[in-house]
């Protein structure tokens, strides 16, 4: 990667240099950047509650590709290859290197990769294989996240709806007990109303819902 | 100029894709038409095959009438000229009816080449089951082919009969996809700066991205969906109003704001009707990402055809769809009746994706009103006090006219995007460029 002069900035910085300033601005742009999400679509809300128990593999880790191709069986359906490098499962298994297929609808998704790119790391609750084997995020950007790296260290989830709805009704109806939680994680969760959310706080809230079947909205 | 290259490097990183807060696609350079939304031709009315089966509780008379309905919903506004027709049932398929995957792929791929834009009913809900698998997802609607001219040329919706969903619900998820079918985006009503409140709640667009409670066309689906489709009467009932998003320097175009007006009520704590709303997305017309040659051999990607131009790295040719004209990222313009408003700028920050980037651009500072003397320093949401009434500039628009350079400086935004950059002093980054 160390070839040229960055002329875009006008300065003599390396490519090395220069990609990695723009990462780490990407990384402060973007703390409170939301997941992305395929489009087109209506769907009904889901909270913390709902996506941990719809979600049958709840996994966090680093995209390592991202592909658009036609399922080989329905040559014009057209899918999203996605294949993470796992760094951590809260609900099901999954081995290290996981790849699944989701079907795409969108245009748009199909023209990006719906949004997915290489690198990024993300928190997905993900539904069960389809009878065609396809999988597809809780709730669509519900159950989507993003974790990105916040300018105190700290790594941050968010979804496409800046996590808003994400705690509604999930602690007054019993289903998350804060007070199992952390004291920081409680105070976050029992303040929460949307945006970036600390990933510790997230995952021991889903640690938490896992352990509780039955939960309810 | 500054801001173009920037969003350039950093969309590199988080985004490809383009959309808005109106419009579903906008076109580029090398597609459609620059700047201009992807819309039907409606010198002719567009056709629509709908599937011959049930939905759900709906019988295929019901489910088909219902459908009808929705269609009339957004074509017989008498500011809009569209309309739609029913040519009969989908075909390909046995009885015209979409049972199958293997029929669903065979429809597909008659919608993909243009011969029809098919309204499947998933009876019960056995084909949402088998692509997508998430009882949550209630519809979803696609333009198949685009034309290099910038039309819509065919489009599908699905609609699913498995969630349980009453007529009125469906009705609504009908109501929303054709929306999308249509040509529109998600859309939003603006964000309270003093907390959600029932009126909010009622000015939802039908075009939010999630099932609520309206029932109906709002203000804002009714606005954008005339601004796509103008008819004889759109200029004797609508104004528009066009300003920018800047940033602190008052230079810098800022994308992705969300920019809301609301009914002028004074004598009241808010000073504003917020059961109404109209909305834009600043830089709407822009595209999300103008691509960049700097990582265009990084990664090699197997096969090579996965990835353009073989690399995962390479984002040479940026997004298929938006403007590359810099005048326009943080251009918005609203659509919207006569009369006197407030307008407020603020974050996206509820809505799915929405506007020209995925994922969102957080606003770079706190959001607020527009006023008269609009500066870096003057208020915003952060001090706003919520018991007393508001101070709000208004701004009155007529109909037939264009209330411009009703322009937002955020308040609280760095200076330039990076410590790197001087000031900015081209044209192409000068709130004084050309706009359509």
């Amino acid at each position: 990667m160390r070839v040229t002069k960055s002329r875009a900035l006008g300065r003599t910085l390396s490519i090395d240099f220069t990609v990695a300033v723009i990462v780490s601005l990407a990384a402060i742009f973007c703390v409170s950047s939301a997941a992305h999400a395929q489009r087109g679509a209506i769907t009904l809300p889901r909270n913390l509650a709902d996506l941990s128990s719809n979600a049958g593999q709840i996994i966090q880790g680093r995209v390592v590709s991202a592909t658009v191709e036609p399922d080989p069986r329905y040559n014009h359906l057209q899918t999203l290859v996605l294949t993470l490098a796992v760094d951590d499962v809260l609900k099901g298994q999954a081995p290290t290197t996981f790849t699944f297929r989701e079907f795409l609808w969108d245009v748009r998704d199909i023209s990006d990769h719906a949004g997915y790119h290489l690198g990024d790391e993300v928190l997905l609750f993900l539904n069960g294989p389809t009878p065609l084997g396809f999988i597809t995020p809780v709730g669509l950007q519900q159950g989507r996240f993003r974790v990105v790296k916040g300018a105190d260290g700290q790594d941050y989830a968010i979804n496409a709806n800046q996590n808003s709805g994400l705690f509604d009704n999930v602690v007054r109806s019993g289903a998350l007990n804060a007070g199992k939680l952390s004291a920081k994680s409680r105070a976050t969760v029992q303040s929460f109303q949307r945006g970036p959310i600390p990933l510790t706080a997230l995952k021991e809230s889903v640690h938490l819902l896992v352990q509780s079947p039955g939960a309810v909205r | 100029m500054k801001r173009t290259l920037l969003c350039a490097t950093v969309l590199l990183l988080s985004s490809l894709a383009a959309g808005a807060g109106g419009p579903l696609l906008v076109g580029s350079p090398s597609f459609g038409v620059d700047g201009q939304p992807f819309v039907w031709n409606n010198a002719q009315p567009v056709q629509y095959r709908v599937d011959s089966g049930t939905l759900g509780m709906l019988s295929s008379a019901t489910a088909t009438a219902d459908l009808a309905n929705a269609f009339a919903a957004w074509t017989q506004l008498p500011t809009v000229a569209l309309s739609a027709t029913n040519t009969g049932p989908i075909l390909g398929v046995t009885s015209g009816h979409v049972a199958t995957v293997a029929d669903f792929n065979a429809v597909t791929g008659s919608c993909d080449s243009g011969q029809q834009s098919p309204m499947i009913f998933d009876s019960n809900g056995s084909l949402f089951s088998q692509l997508v698998g998430d009882a949550s997802v209630i519809g979803f609607t696609s333009p198949c082919k685009l034309s290099q001219d910038g039309h819509i040329v065919s489009a599908m919706s699905v609609f699913t009969g498995g969630s349980n969903l009453t007529e009125q619900q469906q009705d609504q998820v009908m109501l929303h996809e054709l929306g999308h079918f249509f040509g529109l985006d998600h859309s939003l009503p603006g964000v309270d700066p003093c907390g959600t409140s029932t009126a909010d709640i009622a000015a939802l667009p039908i075009m939010y991205f999630q099932l609520t409670s309206q029932a109906g066309l709002t203000s804002d689906d009714k606005a954008w969906i005339s601004w796509l489709y103008p008819s004889a009467t759109f200029n004797s009932v609508y104004g528009t109003i066009t300003g920018l998003v800047l940033f602190s320097d008052g230079q810098s175009h800022v994308q992705d704001v969300l920019v809301a007006a609301h009914p002028a009520m004074s004598g009241t704590t808010a000073g504003e009707d917020r059961s109404q709303a109209w909305s834009s997305i600043s830089g709407f017309r822009f595209t999300g990402n103008p691509g960049q040659p700097y990582t265009s051999n990084y990664l090699a990607c197997t096969p090579a055809s996965a990835c353009p131009h073989g690399f995962y790295g390479n984002n040479a040719d940026g997004d298929s769809f938006g403007s590359r004209n810099a005048a326009l990222l943080g251009w918005f313009e609203i659509p919207i009746l006569a009369g006197t408003y407030a307008v407020e700028a603020s974050s996206i920050n509820d809505g799915g994706v929405i506007g020209p980037n995925d994922p969102i651009i957080p606003l770079p500072g706190p959001g607020e009103y527009w006023n008269a003397h609009e500066s870096a320093t003057d208020a915003n949401f952060s001090t706003i006090d919520c018991t007393v009434p508001r101070q709000i500039d208004y701004v009155t628009v007529q109909a037939g006219q264009v209330t411009p350079n009703i322009n937002i400086t955020l308040d609280n935004t760095a200076p330039t995007f990076d410590i790197f950059e001087g000031p900015d002093t081209t044209s192409s980054g000068n709130a004084t460029g050309v706009h359509p």
